[in-house]
């Protein structure tokens, strides 16, 4: 029996006991930005510091649009094995490639990651779509061969305590063991990732993570 | 300095085809904005054959796309780019405007550019590639001008940083 056996056990016990020994909280940070900001599309992912991985959660069907000449959503966080359906809706065709973001691209085996051709949506018919399953955890970053400027992400997560900013900057992570634990941020337009930031996580806890980013805008 | 007098070069030739509409001077007709040109412009007559038609524009693009890539100043953009595929659109692009039998389907300049910080200097730097390839290619300087006046307006929907 190993040490995973024992410690269910021992949560098994607890709960059989009728015990009101809380294990679990809830986690709301706000990241902000260089200036002072919420950053939306930032994803937070906190590590309890006992080491806890967390069960992977079940993998997902999603959708990522290619809409005038973006990704949208333009940053995804999904579970590892996830299936990513990406739809074409433009009028024109688009070349899609999602390659191992950031640093990791740089030492990723060749192989790594997709690529798909999807025509051009003519009107009056189903736009062009094809299903990817995103094996690796990690953050992947999506382009296009044809428009060099288009630009998303799907982040690949293989723990249960990720999740990714809301417009006001905002995340909230339920279940997390409570204790001592550190949160890390990953942002597209984050050259090199900040220090982890310690938070102590209760029933209901709030963390504000800043950092230097400075998000790119799309000028239009 | 140099760029300056592409700039206003451009901007020039921009009025000046704009005037030659208002004069009503034999013009195929009067074009309606699209993708390929959210601006009215009228193609100088016989623009399209003294490109050499659509082969000829394709060549001259696959000529400017390698170019770009070389060029210190904007080569970066296109460092990931499939030149064969945007040399295609261009093309496209090119044909319709200068009054070939074409209809680019690609999409509208701003929301080409969007993700891009594109400044003046970068245009420039573009328009001056585009000028070397049509050297290299021999179109003669009269017609380059013509198609620059076709590709001047776009600078209001493709410069968006200053």
């Amino acid at each position: 029996m190993n040490r995973h056996h024992l410690r269910g056990l021992a949560a098994a016990l607890l709960v059989a006991l009728g015990t009101t020994w809380a294990t679990a909280g809830t986690l709301q940070i706000t990241v902000t930005g260089k200036d002072g900001l919420p950053l939306p599309d930032a994803v937070v992912q906190v590590e309890p510091a006992s080491g806890a991985r967390g069960k992977a959660p079940p993998p997902v069907q999603t959708h990522i649009a290619q809409h005038k000449m973006q990704f949208v959503p333009a940053v995804s966080v999904v579970p590892v094995g996830s299936r990513v359906r990406f739809t074409n809706q433009d009028g024109w065709d688009h070349h899609v490639r999602g390659v191992p973001a950031g640093m990791a691209g740089l030492t990723a085996s060749t192989g790594a990651g997709f690529e798909l051709r999807l025509s051009g949506q003519v009107s009056g018919q189903p736009a062009a779509s094809t299903e990817v399953v995103m094996g690796q955890p990690g953050p992947l970053q999506l382009g296009c061969h044809l428009h060099g400027s288009m630009r998303g992400f799907v982040y690949v997560a293989d723990t249960p305590w990720v999740v990714k900013t809301d417009a006001q900057g905002m995340a909230t992570l339920g279940d997390v063991p409570e204790g001592a634990a550190r949160v890390r941020v990953w942002h597209a337009d984050q050259l090199v990732e900040g220090a982890p930031v310690p938070v102590q996580v209760q029933a209901v806890s709030t963390a504000t993570v800043p950092t230097q980013v400075v998000p790119r805008r799309r000028r239009l | 300095m140099k760029h300056l007098i592409t700039a206003t070069t451009l901007t020039l030739l921009a009025m000046a085809s704009g005037h030659a509409i208002a004069q009503g001077m034999a013009q195929p007709m009067a074009p309606q904005p699209s993708p390929a040109s959210a601006y009215p412009v009228a193609p100088a007559p016989g623009l399209f054959d003294a490109l050499g038609q659509k082969a000829g524009i394709r060549s001259l693009m696959d000529d400017f796309t390698q170019r770009l890539r070389a060029d210190a100043r904007i080569g970066e953009q296109f460092k990931d780019t499939k030149l064969d595929a945007l040399a295609s659109q261009l093309t496209d692009q090119v044909c319709q405007l200068a009054g070939g039998p074409c209809v680019y389907k690609g999409p509208d300049m701003k929301e080409a550019h969007a993700n891009m910080d594109v400044t003046r200097a970068h245009f420039n730097a573009l328009v001056e590639v585009l000028q070397v390839s049509m050297d290299a290619r021999g179109v003669p300087f009269a017609r380059q001008n013509q198609l620059l006046a076709l590709l001047a307006p776009m600078h209001r929907d493709v410069v968006n940083t200053r």
